[in-house]
């Protein structure tokens, strides 16, 4: 008898649990909870099975713990305008505009499905959406932040499964096919079996565990695909920067233009354009100027925040009712308040690396290269191509839940059709028992290396401005080879008999993994454009480089390629932008 | 190191805390939430937050440990020593 979808069935040999289901979805956050629903929606016949690593509905990096916004873009928004400043300004000609334009055209389908499923999104008192009037082309729309807890009460009213506190590792094959996947319990070890005819990756993006609260997106699906093969796109552009405060890491956002240098001179004039929507790379480059040339270190001038930022950060936040958000967010600084380190009447404020490494390919329906797997959301937010030379969140704040949303939308229809009709996976016993070898293997050491310090090596050669910020090819060699020490590492690191120590383990084998998808891309882009800033090629090269990146593991091999752009298709031109490639590069140098 | 802690007197074994952990400090045993790997906490307070009994703090200890970002051995005019 075939196992029962959720239901643990000793059907290898492998003494673990194997779980069954039509469509196996990795991660529990904002995408899988909404590919979730619309897969029941769409046909309440197939079995929808959600891995979480923590505890379905309360996961996810952006959902529950952000500011609760979302980039909408209405009918009155004009999406051509749009386009051409999008282009001009944050995809810099790399971007895909046709799903640039298909992401925009399903904007209003995600809040109508949001509310449908009881999401509270602030409305004004007449109806319409409510919207954030400081921004020129695009909405900035506000739901609460028990968003996952809303769409968890839906999901379990249609009959979705969940199964929490497994770390995921590694995918199962059946060819090119993604069949399943294996992992651990984190709580006590136990060796679980995934098997199903479609798997959707959605355990987000790698930030590399820098960044307080982006520290749960350690690239988990990202790596599992790159080791079975898959496509990663353009992921040089993996290095956001905040600005935020030294001591805690609070981010200081949109607060470009209120930073001064030692000297007390404002260094925004010199950075930041009379007027952008979001942080850009200039004030980063330009901070690290600012100390090279011994003008640090950088402040901010509170009492500036509100001068041309159109993400204020009182109104941004607090204009709506929204319980949760507010009791998360003042709990938030309050204890910001209490125990930073610097509450001086300038604090300083440092370039506060996030990443956001988001690379695996997709096509417009989120089909990956590797057949029988979608990749949604963060895992694939550069990799889809539509964000172009940024890295998320696309200088759109509010696009990460938004892209989670809508690449859900836009996997759907293939992804229920796939999985209705796809063949009845087999699982090679053989590839199970060798993966699950692999997953205890740090167990076996009695003694070695601190994996935590390990991770801070990582993060050395990932974080500060000189690696992420401001690239050379000599840089980039020489973070390749730190990684790849790290990475020689991950057979050293040992958890000391604990299971969450021996997560940690994989999360530094994937994450770098994801350092060296990173590296590799950024080595291999020899002009500069857009986020991707190299030192040594300081033009950007139109007629070489209107290419996306590319590159994958064939035979245990990194081969890099480069995929022209469908421009032939595109309704915008290239602009390049004089501000940001001269006035700035000339300031940066 | 961040502060966890929880008061096991006011605490009613609900595992609210426990499941708003997206980073597994807090773990459970024995029918009560422990706080077990604090390196991991985000000090999002949301376990703090999910208390309906008030038996849970987080104190956040700054500043965190991050890469310096302008050490003076790759910027000789830096005003950060090391």
């Amino acid at each position: 008898m075939a196992p029962k979808q959720g239901e643990a069935m000793a059907s290898l040999d492998t003494n673990g649990e194997v779980h069954s289901a039509d469509v196996l979805i990795l991660g529990a956050g904002l995408a899988g909870y909404i590919v979730a629903n619309r897969v029941k929606e769409l046909n309440p016949e197939l079995s929808v099975l959600l891995v979480e690593k923590s505890t379905a509905g309360w996961s996810g990096s952006k959902a529950n713990k952000g500011a609760g916004v979302m980039w909408v873009m209405e009918e009155k928004d004009d999406v051509g305008k749009f386009r051409e400043y999008y282009s001009a300004h944050h995809g810099h000609g790399l971007e895909d505009q046709e799903l640039l334009e298909k992401v925009c055209g399903t904007t209003m389908e995600m809040v109508a499905h949001l509310e449908r499923w009881g999401v509270n999104v602030a409305r004004e008192a007449d109806g319409s959406l409510a919207r954030s009037g400081l921004l020129p082309l695009w909405a900035l729309c506000a739901f609460d932040l028990d968003i996952l807890m809303k769409l968890r009460k839906v999901a379990l009213k249609y009959g979705v499964k969940a199964v929490d506190k497994t770390q995921v590792v590694d995918l199962l094959t059946q060819g090119n096919r993604v069949v399943g996947a294996v992992g651990f319990d984190i709580t006590n070890g136990a060796f679980r079996t995934f098997k199903a005819k479609a798997v959707v990756n959605a355990t987000g993006s790698c930030c590399w565990m820098v960044a307080n609260m982006w520290s749960s997106a350690r690239g988990d699906g990202i790596a599992a695909a790159w080791r079975a093969g898959a496509r990663m796109r353009i992921a040089e552009f993996s290095n956001f920067y905040n600005l935020g405060l030294r001591g805690n890491q609070a981010a200081m956002v949109g607060s470009q233009y209120a930073l001064y240098n030692a000297d007390n001179e404002w260094i925004a004039k010199k950075y930041c354009p009379d007027f952008e929507t979001d942080v850009d790379l200039g004030i980063i480059l330009g901070m690290e100027k600012e100390v090279r040339d011994g003008k640090g270190p950088i402040s901010f001038e509170e009492t500036e925040l509100f001068y041309k930022n159109p993400l204020a950060v009182g109104d941004f936040l607090f204009r709506w009712n929204r319980p949760q958000a507010k009791k998360f967010w003042l709990r938030l600084w309050e204890g910001e308040g209490k125990y930073t380190s610097d509450r001086s009447w300038r604090p300083e404020v440092i370039p506060m690396f996030i990443g956001e490494c988001s690379p695996v390919m997709t096509d417009h329906e989120m089909r990956s290269s590797l057949e029988g797997m979608w990749a949604l959301g963060d895992t694939s937010r550069s990799g889809a191509g539509w964000a172009g030379a940024v890295p998320p969140p696309s200088r759109i704040r509010g696009s990460g839940i938004t892209w989670a949303a809508v690449s859900s939308l836009l996997a759907e229809k293939s992804l229920a059709e796939y999985a209705a009709s796809a063949s009845e996976p087999e699982i090679d016993a053989d590839q199970v028992a060798r993966l699950k070898e692999g997953i205890y293997a740090p167990m076996a050491r009695e003694k070695g290396l601190d994996v935590r310090e390990s991770t801070f090596r990582l993060q050395e050669v990932i974080s500060p401005p000189r690696y992420s910020a401001r690239k050379s090819a000599g840089r980039i060699q020489e973070s390749l080879a730190r990684v790849a020490e790290v990475a020689a590492e991950c057979d050293q690191v040992t958890p000391g008999g604990d299971w969450h120590v021996l997560g940690l383990c994989h999360d530094l084998k994937n994450m770098a993994q994801c350092a060296e998808i990173y590296f590799t891309s950024a080595l291999a882009r020899t002009e500069s454009r857009g986020w991707h800033y190299r030192e040594d090629f300081p033009k950007r090269d139109d007629a070489t480089w209107r290419k996306w990146v590319d590159v994958e593991l064939k035979d245990g091999k990194v081969v890099v390629s480069a995929t022209p752009l469908p421009v032939e298709r595109f309704k915008t031109p290239a602009v390049v932008d004089p501000w940001f490639y001269e006035t700035m590069y000339e300031a940066i140098k | 190191m961040h502060v966890i802690t929880i008061d096991h007197d006011l605490c009613n074994s609900c595992k609210r805390c426990y499941k708003a952990c997206f980073n597994d400090v807090i773990v459970w045993e024995e029918e009560f939430p422990q706080v077990r790997y604090p390196q991991e906490c985000a000090t999002c307070n949301w376990c703090e937050l999910s208390c309906p009994d008030g038996a849970v703090k987080v104190i956040p200890h700054n500043p965190v440990r991050i890469p310096e970002p302008y050490p003076r051995s790759f910027y000789p005019l830096s005003y950060v020593a090391g």
